[in-house]
């Protein structure tokens, strides 16, 4: 075979290639569905106080053409219960979960074995061990302390002699923990007596318990389940002359802002939370060796007369989507 | 720079020039790609310029239809407006109607309520005089304070349009938020008989605007539409919070700035088209931004399809121009790879045939070179016959020398009265003269060329008195060998005068014979003087030199007569050593002595 021959030849070869490139590219580009498929699963994920947050993970979605499937659970959930309901989430084609993870022991080690397979993201709280999982939720330990600045603002920096109760969805949680913590360090040396400190899910009731609890001079919700369970308990019973503070994310918990029954609203930035959680993860759908990070959220302090301000109005706009 | 520079003279030098079917090829190739190309060019350009075009107008068209959709909306809440102003409140007095105006107010706000928020009606002071649907307003509340009454009240001939907010009017209990749009106007309310103002407020479900706008934001390609006021207050934009919270950004107050048309944009490093479109009465305005990704988009589709055809026209394109370069260059290159085998010696026939002009290139082409090959014959003829005459003259050379000494020896003999010595000499001359002619022929067999060297050997021992003795020892197996004549001779004649003539009875000359491999080596030796080193090695190179004694031919001419007719591997070696002897040994090949033999020897082919 002489050389013209062989150019010749391997002229067309490459063309051949290239065309055959060429050919799956435009096949590929007609049959471009979304990114993927995204699981979130949050508890009571019907809620008020979830309706900001999926909006924002509904607006990420549709940025980024991803396509998010909220799926409906219960307001108490175990980790065998979260751990089977991943598992047939990954079995339906899921691509990434979104998930809040339960406080229980062991969560880490089974998200760390779901994050081998799928990219995953944990929202509201951590998980009782140390792991490398992604978080993105508003500063648990600054929420508390935010809320207890705004106290102690109310108090003229004076709580010298004053009572205090505290109220948690649970006393287990990380998060939790830290907007205790951080509620504590900033109420410390301020003379003030936490009377009791009590957890529950006021979902079913629970809030009864207030009218059995010591009087005292003030209330501290740490979460939006107990703030609006002793919103109503308030509005219903009244709270004897106690001032009720709480962090909360729902339209009940601004409601109760409006209404004056509740003093002082903070509240994260939950759009942000379900908007930057679900980009990140579209992040890591997109991106080869995309790793997802942690994202830190802000929060919003609410007084009724700032309820209806620009700010105010816009996250009202976000938890009535 | 210089060493570059040289270089690359070489490089381009040493560059090969292309062949005739590269060059047609490529300048095919060359030619259709870049036609190709154009065409590829010109059709993408036309494509996108007009998918542009569709893609400006069809925004145009859908935000016409918005804009009138959301027209006819905000028309039907002013015409509630109306409705609940020029025949509910104008006409009836709130002291005595209350109840009346109340249930027709249900009924007009039952009849839109899809649309609708809520309709109420507020003194000049802000206390709610009615609502619709009925409901608590809040404790506290001062809606004097509140943007809408405000307006309404500072431009009482106008209705006025709010940008979209929470409504904060009435007590839900349901925990609802409701994002509305008021529209807001003075009325005039008749009171207990007395005219005083008001306001009458129409809250617009907010939905509904973003559900229209919803509907149009669903393109994929980054196009989207947003509404803004006239001074750029965002009222929809479908990245409302994302904007709020300062993750997104939006252009809305030079937007709101521009009149209805289309203009260029460049907003945070996009270039995009922004298309405007105002609503009536309110002058908010709807804005279409077509980012230029958003052009571009839909054509990658088309970009890949367009390469694709492009990739196989130039598939197509080289196999037609290989086909259309061989038909050109191949009887040009047939009829060069002939010459180039001709000229190897591998093929006498040149290629004919092609076009009528590579044929005639072809009958040209042999023809010259049958005419060279003629040419040669004659030159490689004339070279023979010169070589011959050459020899002849050589041959010539020898013979008068010889007969000048052996007649001087004869007459020296008669002289001497010697007579039987004379006429032996006489006899053996006569045999040396008839093998010296032999019929005319160079090519002698070895048989003769001994007996030629015995003859004169005779000759010469009588001439030098019996003073040498001579010895042959020929192998008989190589007598029928063919052999230059004459050549044994002179190497006696030397080996008498410069080896044994000087010595006294003692001087001895051998001459043998024999076969070596494919050759026949024949040799002279004595045992004379010699001679040095030096002398050895100019004896057959330069014949001016040790010639000091002899006749000018000697060895010189023999070494050549045998390589002219045997070539260059064959001739004369000489072993000489001083006070010794010397031995000069001819190298002949082994040519049988037959008539086919002898006649090719003569025409100087040895094959």
């Amino acid at each position: 075979m002489n050389k013209s021959a062989k150019y010749f030849i391997l002229i067309e070869v490459i063309l051949g290639i290239l065309v055959v490139i060429f050919a799956s590219l435009m096949l590929k580009g007609q049959g471009g569905g979304p990114l993927g498929r995204v699981a979130v699963i949050v508890c009571d994920s019907d809620g008020f106080q979830w309706s900001a947050f999926k909006y924002g993970i509904r607006m990420a979605a549709q940025e980024r053409g991803v396509d998010a499937v909220i799926l409906g659970t219960e307001s108490v959930m175990s980790l065998e219960e979260q751990q089977e309901l991943i598992e047939s989430e990954l079995e339906n084609g899921a691509d990434a979960v979104i998930v809040q993870p339960v406080s229980d022991e062991g969560a880490g080690q089974m998200l760390e074995g779901v994050k081998k397979k799928v990219p995953v993201m944990l929202v509201e709280s951590r998980v009782p061990e140390e792991t490398s999982l992604p978080v993105t939720e508003a500063d648990p330990y600054g929420l508390g302390g935010a809320l207890a600045k705004e106290l102690l603002k109310d108090f003229e920096g004076s709580l010298e002699g004053k009572t205090l109760g505290v109220l948690s969805r649970t006393t287990d949680s990380s998060t939790a923990d830290e907007r205790m913590k951080g509620f504590q360090a900033v109420m410390e040396d301020e003379g003030v007596e936490i009377r009791w400190y009590i957890a529950g899910n006021f979902d079913k009731g629970e809030a009864e318990y207030l009218a059995s609890q010591p009087k005292v001079d003030i209330i501290a919700a740490l979460d939006d389940s107990s703030l609006t369970a002793a919103g109503a308990y308030a509005s219903s019973n009244g709270l004897e002359g106690a001032v009720l503070y709480g962090i909360g994310h729902s339209t009940q918990a601004a409601y109760y802002l409006d209404k004056g029954i509740v003093e002082c609203l903070v509240t994260p930035d939950e759009f942000s939370v379900g908007y930057q959680s679900m980009s990140e993860i579209a992040d890591c759908l997109e991106k080869l060796f995309y790793s997802a990070k942690d994202r830190m959220v802000s929060y919003t302090v609410l007084r009724r007369e700032s309820l209806f301000s620009q700010k105010g109005q816009e996250i009202l706009f976000t938890m009535s989507q | 720079m210089r060493r570059v520079k040289n270089k690359f003279l070489r490089a381009v030098r040493l560059k090969q020039p292309r062949g005739i079917q590269t060059t047609v090829m490529l300048s095919f190739s060359v030619i259709s790609v870049s036609i190709m190309l154009i065409i590829a060019v010109v059709l993408y350009l036309r494509f996108s310029t007009s998918s542009r075009q569709e893609t400006i107008q069809s925004t145009q068209r859908l935000m016409e239809q918005t804009g009138e959709s959301l027209e006819d909306y905000l028309v039907s809440m002013r015409q509630i407006s109306d409705t609940a102003y020029y025949y509910l409140i104008k006409e009836n007095d709130f002291s005595t109607y209350e109840e009346d105006i109340q249930s027709r107010m249900n009924l007009l706000y039952e009849a839109n309520r899809d649309s609708l928020q809520s309709i109420a009606v507020y003194d000049a002071h802000g206390n709610l005089l009615a609502a619709e649907p009925l409901a608590t307003q809040k404790e506290n509340l001062n809606v004097t304070e509140q943007d809408w009454f405000v307006q309404a009240v500072d431009e009482v001939e106008n209705m006025h349009f709010s940008t979209p907010h929470i409504q904060n009017l009435f007590d839900d209990n349901t925990f609802r938020y409701y994002w509305v749009i008021s529209l807001s106007r003075a009325i005039e309310l008749t009171n207990d008989g007395k005219s005083e103002l008001g306001v009458l407020l129409v809250d617009m479900d907010y939905s509904m605007i973003s559900r229209m706008l919803d509907q149009i934001n669903t393109s994929e390609n980054g196009q989207y539409y947003y509404l803004c006021d006239g001074s750029g207050e965002i009222i929809y934009h479908p990245r409302r919070i994302q904007i709020s919270d300062k993750i997104s950004h939006e252009n809305s107050r030079t937007a709101a700035s521009y009149k209805d048309g289309i203009y260029d944009d460049v907003f945070e490093g996009e270039k995009r088209k922004v298309v405007i479109n105002t609503i009536s009465y309110t002058g908010w305005k709807l804005v279409g931004v077509i980012p230029y990704s958003a052009f571009t988009y839909g054509m990658v589709d088309m970009r890949y399809f367009i390469i694709l055809l492009v990739l196989l026209m130039a598939m197509m394109l080289a196999v037609a121009n290989r086909i259309a370069s061989q038909g050109i260059a191949g009887p040009v290159l047939r009829l060069n790879e002939s010459v180039r085998e001709y000229e190897a010696g591998e093929k006498p026939e040149i290629y004919i045939g092609g076009p009528q002009e590579i044929r005639h290139l072809g009958h040209s082409i042999q023809k010259s070179y049958e005419q060279i090959e003629d040419l040669m014959k004659k030159i490689v003829l004339e070279q023979n016959e010169r070589r011959k005459s050459e020899l002849d003259a050589l041959q010539s050379q020898i013979n008068p020398h010889f007969l000048y000494n052996t007649l001087e020896s004869i007459t020296w003999m008669v002289e001497g009265e010697r007579n039987d010595e004379a006429v032996f000499m006489i006899s053996q001359l006569a045999r040396l003269f008839r093998i010296s002619l032999s019929k005319g022929r160079t090519i002698i067999s070895i048989r003769d060329e001994i007996q030629h060297a015995r003859s004169y050997m005779n000759i010469q021992k009588i001439r030098y008195k019996n003073t040498f003795s001579v010895e042959f020892d020929v192998d008989p197996q190589i007598e029928d060998y063919s052999t230059v004549k004459l050549i044994l001779q002179p190497l006696l004649e030397n080996a008498i005068n410069y080896g044994v003539s000087g010595m006294d009875d003692c001087g001895e000359i051998r001459v043998e014979g024999r076969r070596d491999g494919e050759d026949i080596l024949l040799s002279v030796t004595d045992n004379g003087i010699g001679m040095t080193e030096e002398e050895t090695k100019f004896v057959l190179t330069d014949s001016d030199r040790v010639h000091k004694h002899g006749s000018g031919v000697g060895l010189v001419n023999v070494n050549r007569r045998i390589q002219i007719y045997f070539g260059g591997g064959y001739g004369l070696f000489i072993e000489s050593e001083l006070d010794e002897g010397t031995r000069v040994i001819i190298r002949i090949p082994a040519v049988p002595y037959t008539e086919e033999g002898t006649r090719r020897l003569e025409e100087g082919r040895l094959e």
